[in-house]
């Protein structure tokens, strides 16, 4: 078993258009350096200098990382870890969507409806 | 004439032409507009500002158009208020109100930021143009947009009080009713931004959108004389506003406009959704979003965009942050109007009260000149008062009842 990533859309022709991929257990930064290993070029669109971007959101199983140990939460076998873009819906000017299925409390750069 | 160089990533500084576009492709980060400062200085004076039309296109060489302004020109330039009495109930020397309750056409700033977004979508070529909302935006997209000729679609969620929607519906907009709370109407948009070639002004058009609250913090300076104050209260929902009205002080000071620029910006915010003010008090970058439960529901994001940079913006002023609980809100409301005729909504309520606590805590000092941002009008959330005003006194249509209330109130 392994730690299941999912992959949001405007990532995904970095991992040859796969939704989901598999990257060995350990720290959430730790993931992300085994994906760049099997997908090089993805590291530096997730985080920089070993922290997550700032717009980039991790849910290890749902939960935000930025409210569990952010770049040093655990991550085991059999984990799910999700990448999002903080974007509602994701409307990119290759007009590619990103699926956004944590919506509740999303960043989100469309949420300007007031001041 | 336009000064604008392109767009630029606000995290990663990637660079990007003129386009209806907000994220960057890269690092998902916010796009922002670049300005040539250099140009402008040449061209943008105050002697040139002072002679021109009282809107906000006064300073249109550091707004992001490229040509003539084509919307909102009797927006903007919004009275600046020196408010004496409110100064004297609040034990300060020099206080004023920014007042965009009497905003052109639909009474609250958002006819600023909108001029700007509809202007820049002729530019594209849009015909149509849309907002995700339930108040504010929605009005002045409806308003503006009529006078403008566009078709004009608003998402609203469907369980929305038909009152707030009457003052959309009146300008006979396309109001798209949409079974599912704010955050899934604001998904759906950015779906449709996708599909539809729409000028979404808060979506595909906000980086130009959201320079046009630059507008609100030029118009304070050169109404103070050309001077920045010591503090400006600001209210923060996104974080956006006060974000802008730093950038506009900057601007100014880069242009040689203003000499010295020495202000604190502080933040308000309601603490019933007050993630910017909390992770201020607390002396952290990260935003923890909450669930919003707050009268004030024009600010009432529980997970700002623009918080990261609202703090920043205030941790580099030397601000401080304040929130407020319902009660305080309305009486903050009843204050304003009560001191100086001026009937705020329930975000003017937060700003106001949140001063006051920033004044009596002595983070702004009863000394210096505070400006305090009012960005909408309290006719349209009249039901935040219901029961907490005084009453009429019902008399009969005659001189006794009425002397009989005369008696009552003292009032000989």
């Amino acid at each position: 078993m392994a730690v299941k990533v999912r992959i949001p859309t405007p990532l995904q022709r970095l991992t040859q258009g796969k939704e989901e991929v598999e990257a060995a257990p350990g720290t959430v930064i730790e993931v992300i350096a085994d994906l760049d290993r099997r997908f090089p070029g993805i590291g530096e669109r997730i985080s920089e200098g070993g922290k997550i971007r700032r717009f980039v959101n991790i849910y290890v199983n749902e939960e935000d990382i930025r409210f569990l140990q952010a770049e040093n939460t655990p991550v085991k076998d059999g984990d799910e870890v999700s990448i999002v873009p903080a974007i509602a819906g994701g409307a990119m000017r290759d007009g590619n969507r990103i699926p956004c299925k944590f919506l509740d409390f999303r960043v989100c750069h469309a949420n300007e409806e007031v001041l | 004439m336009g000064h604008v160089r392109g767009l630029k990533c606000r995290e990663c500084g990637r660079e990007y032409p003129v386009e209806p576009i907000y994220v960057c492709e890269f690092c998902f980060g916010p796009l922002e507009v670049i300005y040539d400062y250099r140009s402008i200085k040449k061209s943008l004076t105050r002697r040139n500002i002072e002679r021109r039309e009282k809107n906000l296109w006064r300073y249109k060489e550091l707004l992001p158009i490229d040509g003539e302004p084509q919307v909102g020109l009797k927006s903007g330039f919004t009275p600046l208020i020196k408010a004496d009495r409110l100064a004297k109930e609040l034990g300060v020397k020099d206080l004023y109100i920014k007042d965009d309750t009497v905003a052109h056409p639909t009474l609250s700033f958002k006819d600023r930021v909108v001029a700007v977004a509809l202007t820049k979508a002729r530019e594209f070529g849009f015909d149509t143009v849309a907002c995700a909302s339930t108040g504010n935006l929605a009005h002045s997209v409806s308003a503006h947009g009529a006078r403008a000729g566009f078709r004009r679609f608003v998402f609203i969620p469907a369980t929305l009080e038909p009152s707030k929607i009457v003052a959309s519906l009146v300008y006979e907009p396309f109001v798209i009713a949409v079974d599912g709370n704010y955050d899934e109407v604001n998904r759906l948009c950015s779906e449709i931004a996708n599909r539809y070639r729409w000028a979404f002004v808060n979506i595909n058009i906000r980086p130009f959108y959201a320079e046009g609250s630059k507008t609100h913090g030029f118009e304070i300076i050169e109404q103070l004389g050309w001077k920045a104050p010591d503090n400006v209260v600001v209210p923060c929902a996104s974080g956006s506003l006060l974000t802008k009205i730093w950038k506009s002080f900057k601007e100014f000071k880069e242009i040689g406009l203003i000499k010295d620029l020495d202000t604190k910006v502080f933040a308000a915010q309601a603490s019933g959704c007050s993630p910017i003010s909390t992770a201020i008090k607390q002396g952290t970058d990260v935003i923890r979003p909450v669930r919003p439960d707050t009268i004030a529901k024009s600010l009432a994001i529980g997970n700002p965009a623009d918080g990261y940079y609202a703090v920043q913006a205030v941790r580099e002023t030397g601000g401080y942050a304040e929130d407020v609980s319902d009660d305080e809100i309305i009486e903050g409301i009843k204050l304003l109007a009560r001191t100086e005729g001026i009937f705020a909504e329930t975000a003017g309520g937060v700003t106001l009260a949140c001063t006051k606590k920033l004044i009596e805590s002595g983070r702004i000092r009863k000394d210096e000149t505070t400006v305090i941002c009012i960005t909408g009008n309290g006719l349209k959330t009249q039901e935040a008062l219901n029961g907490r005003m005084v009453s009429p006194y019902y008399i009969k249509p005659n001189i006794s009842s009425f002397e009989e209330v005369i008696e009552k109130i003292g009032g000989n």
